[in-house]
C-alpha cells in the first residue's frame, strides 16, 4: 500500500486573512495545538474539524486539504 | 497574546488534560519509589520520595479538577474537545501504556519462577508505576512545544 500524507493550505488562507492560528481555532472551537499541528502535518483531523476549517475559510475541503500519495 | 481569563474551552480541556498527566508522573513516581523500596533494605530516602511524589500528584489531580470546573463556570466543555490533538494524544498514551502493562505482567510470570511469589505491595507498585510513568512520559514526549506557535507571530 502507498504511503498518503495529508497536505494542507491552512497557512495560506491564514495569512490571506490576517488571523493567527489562535484566531482560527477560537472561530472553529478547537485549540491552538490542534491547528498547529495540523498545519505542519503531525495531526490528521477529523472529518468535523476539516468540514469546519474550510467553511471557516468559505471555501471546499479539497481547497484546504489533498492528498499526496505520489502519485501525480 | 491570549491571556488565562480568555482561554477558550478548547484550551481549558487541554490544560486539563496536560495537568492529569502530570499528576500521572508524579503518582508514577511514587509508586516507582515504593517498589523499588521493596529491593533495599533501607529505604528511608525512597519512602520521603513516595510520599512526596503521592502529594504532588493527588495535589495536581485535585488542582486540575478544581482549575477545570473554575475555569469553565458558565460555559460547557467544548464539543469538538475530543477531536482535537492533545485528546488523540491522551489515547494514545492510553495504549501505549496498556501494552507496557500488560508486556510487564507477562514477562513477570515468564521469569519468576512458579515457586517463587512477588509480594503484593510490590507487585502492583511495580505494574501502577509502569503504568502511569509510560503514560505521563508518552503524553509529554508527543505533546512537545516544537515551535509551532509561529503561526501566531505571522499575521501577516
Amino acid at each position: 500500500m502507498r504511503e498518503v500524507e495529508l497536505r494542507n493550505r491552512i497557512r495560506v488562507f491564514r495569512a490571506e486573512r490576517r488571523w493567527s492560528q489562535a484566531e482560527l481555532a477560537r472561530r472553529i472551537g478547537v485549540s491552538r495545538k490542534t491547528i498547529s499541528t495540523i498545519e505542519v502535518g503531525r495531526f490528521v483531523p477529523s472529518t468535523i474539524i476539516a468540514l469546519l476549517i474550510a467553511r471557516e475559510f468559505e471555501t471546499s475541503v479539497e481547497a484546504v486539504f489533498s492528498i499526496d500519495d505520489g502519485s501525480s | 497574546m491570549q491571556t488565562t481569563s480568555t482561554l477558550s474551552t478548547a484550551e481549558i480541556s487541554d490544560r486539563h488534560r496536560a495537568l492529569l498527566s502530570a499528576a500521572f508522573l508524579g503518582i508514577g513516581l511514587g509508586y516507582a519509589a515504593g517498589a523499588a523500596g521493596h529491593l533495599v533494605e533501607s529505604a528511608t530516602l525512597l519512602g520521603w520520595i513516595e510520599h512526596a511524589a503521592m502529594a504532588i500528584g493527588l495535589v495536581l489531580v485535585l488542582w486540575a479538577m478544581i482549575w477545570k470546573s473554575r475555569r469553565l463556570r458558565g460555559r460547557r466543555a467544548s464539543y469538538l474537545g475530543d477531536e482535537g490533538f492533545v485528546d488523540r494524544t491522551v489515547t494514545r498514551a492510553h495504549v501505549v501504556s496498556w501494552v507496557a502493562t500488560f508486556v510487564l505482567v507477562a514477562l513477570l510470570k515468564v521469569l519468576v519462577p512458579d515457586d517463587t511469589t512477588l509480594p503484593t505491595g510490590f507487585f502492583l507498585q511495580l505494574v501502577l508505576a509502569v503504568m502511569l510513568l509510560v503514560h505521563g512520559t508518552v503524553f509529554f514526549v508527543l505533546n512537545r512545544p516544537d515551535g509551532d506557535s509561529s503561526g501566531d507571530v505571522d499575521r501577516a
